[in-house]
């Protein structure tokens, strides 16, 4: 055998059975009308935005991002309580048919309370990662027993419990086939359990999170860094309820531990200062950071995706002078901006005076001493 | 557009296409993503692409100038994702596995440009003239690019071993 067909016969041991969509052609024209969409889209917001001219929202330097987190569909009506309707037992045998699955979109529905924005995002790539994260659920049952035996001093009560947290929003799955078939899966963060036609599962593995996962992977490969915009400073800012957070859709947080407030590598990063003159809160310095190559590698803009993280980090009894994310009454602030690889949008507010705070996640965290240096240093001699 | 012909063509040659979109990749999931791009360029021109006869070498054409040109950046930077429960891979399957990632280690070592060649050259069977028209380059290129690309290779000490576990030779 000659070196070529050496080489030919290890590179072709090494491609693993690949299960892409049973149907390419529906898949790619879904995929087509839905760039169609999007470039509408954009045109569209574009015009608005030209329209309102300069406005307290934030203003993009150069091209114009593609939309991170776009609706694609509309999500299904998900009841508010539909754990109580459903059976309590189980049907035996998998969760979902995999076959012919075109793309699973999960949906934020508002279930309670106030009414809240309703996003939905569509997964149309590593398909065969989720679906089989959805098949990897356990019965209560089986769960139970599992536990039993991985901690067999537990006390693991007998009846299903539930957190006493109320949530406003619940995800739901809607998993499209190749022949236009709709099916949804409804979820239960408080007791932890999805239903799908008579299937009542343990979250764990959570498909929440693999979703969340597979589609930042899927973002992330379809967009290209040099097309990511640069955040720019308003010229005034008028305190809270303007500081977007794209990115913490994708974020993971459990009860017991929180992904970073900016968990994926940055393409830009803008720092904005704003003091109030008695004429309110305007901007009076600024910086602007750029990555120019592998966000993943050590630079500035990687050093401040690390001073922000560490600046957000939730602490254990500490919290700003507000206890509340209300900057209205700020007379000097700074903005921190972070646009990620996947095209997201962060900001976080950082009040100097007459309080000290930190604003990320609905929490107040004091900041330090060194963040307070950093920003002195890029932003007073500017 | 004949979408009836656009359909019997990704039917019959998605496999193919799709295992080149991983051995450029290394990833399933990047895979389809290429693979898919790929195919939404040629969808929108397929009456042009049909009707040149075989539209395998435009797909093929677009699928390695994507990987070789704007997909650079963005893959680098991307991590692994799920992780799936303990138990769902059996033994004979994890040791696949490690040998996959050591054919994709080596892989990674390579160029994009390198990596694509080895492909086309190797994989797909191309003629020099053939690869250097797909990627826009000159043959000289190509074979430079290819002996460098088999040397690298052929000094990986985990590919070396690898083979000997698949053949059960040394060369």
């Amino acid at each position: 055998m000659s070196d070529e067909e050496h080489l030919r016969a290890i590179l072709l041991d090494a491609v693993p059975p690949l299960t892409g969509p049973q149907d390419w052609s529906t898949v790619v024209a879904r995929r087509v009308r839905r760039t169609r969409r999007r470039v509408a889209l954009a045109a569209a917001v574009s015009t608005v935005v030209a329209m309102i001219g300069s406005s307290m929202t934030v203003q993009l330097i150069g091209n114009t991002a593609t939309p991170p987190h776009r609706p694609a569909l509309t999500c299904p009506e998900v009841p508010a309580d539909w754990l109580q309707t459903v059976p309590d037992s189980d049907t035996p045998g998998r969760f979902i048919d995999p076959s012919g699955v075109a793309s699973v979109s999960m949906c934020l529905k508002t279930v309670s309370g106030p009414p809240r924005e309703e996003t939905v995002w569509t997964l149309d790539t590593r398909l065969p990662q989720m679906l089989d994260v959805f098949n990897a659920m356990p019965t209560k049952a089986n769960f139970n027993e599992q536990r039993k035996r991985n901690h067999p001093d537990a006390n693991i009560p007998s009846e299903w419990m539930c957190d006493a947290v109320g949530y406003f929003q619940e995800f739901a799955f809607a998993v499209t086939y190749t022949d236009g078939r709709v099916v949804t899966v409804l979820t239960d963060r408080n007791c932890g359990l999805a239903y799908l036609d008579g299937h009542l599962r343990v979250m764990q593995p959570s498909p929440v999170n693999t979703f969340k996962q597979l589609y930042l992977g899927q973002q992330i490969s379809r967009t290209d860094p040099a097309t990511v915009a640069t955040p720019s400073c308003p010229s005034t800012t008028s305190g809270a309820g303007e500081f977007i957070d794209q990115i913490s859709a994708m974020r993971i947080a459990t009860l017991t531990s929180d992904d970073p407030f900016l968990p994926t590598p940055l393409v830009a990063v803008a720092l904005c200062r704003y003091a109030d003159n008695g004429t309110g809160l305007r901007l009076t310095a600024h910086y602007e950071a750029r990555t120019t190559g592998d966000p993943r590698l050590p630079g500035p803009v990687d050093t401040w995706r690390q001073r922000i993280n560490a600046a957000t980090a939730r602490r254990e009894g500490a919290a700003g002078c507000h206890g509340a994310s209300d900057l209205a009454n700020a007379t000097a602030l700074d903005v921190m901006w972070a646009a990620d690889e996947s095209g997201a949008v962060s900001a976080v507010p950082v009040e100097w005076g007459p309080c000290r705070q930190v604003v990320a996640r609905n929490a107040t965290i004091p900041p330090s001493e060194s963040l307070k240096e950093y920003l002195d240093q890029v932003l007073a001699t500017r | 557009m004949d979408t009836d012909d656009f359909a019997e063509f990704v039917a019959s040659r998605s496999a193919t296409l799709l295992r080149a979109a991983w051995l450029l990749t290394g990833d399933a999931g990047k895979a389809e993503d290429l693979l898919q791009t790929a195919l939404m360029a040629t969808w929108r021109r397929w009456a042009r692409v049909a009707a040149g006869g075989d539209p395998e070498p435009y797909v093929r054409r677009v699928l390695f100038s994507t990987y070789v040109s704007w997909w650079r950046r963005r893959w680098r930077a991307e991590v692994p994702t799920q992780v799936l429960p303990d138990g769902m891979r059996p033994d004979d399957v994890a040791q696949s596995q490690a040998e996959r990632d050591v054919v994709r280690r080596a892989l990674n070592k390579l160029t994009r440009q390198q990596r694509a060649i080895v492909v086309l050259r190797y994989v797909e069977d191309l003629s020099v003239a053939q690869t250097a028209e797909i990627l826009q380059t000159s043959p000289d290129t190509v074979k430079v690019q290819a002996s460098k690309a088999l040397a690298k290779l052929r000094s990986d000490p985990q590919l070396r071993m690898a083979e000997m576990g698949a053949m059960g030779n040394v060369r």
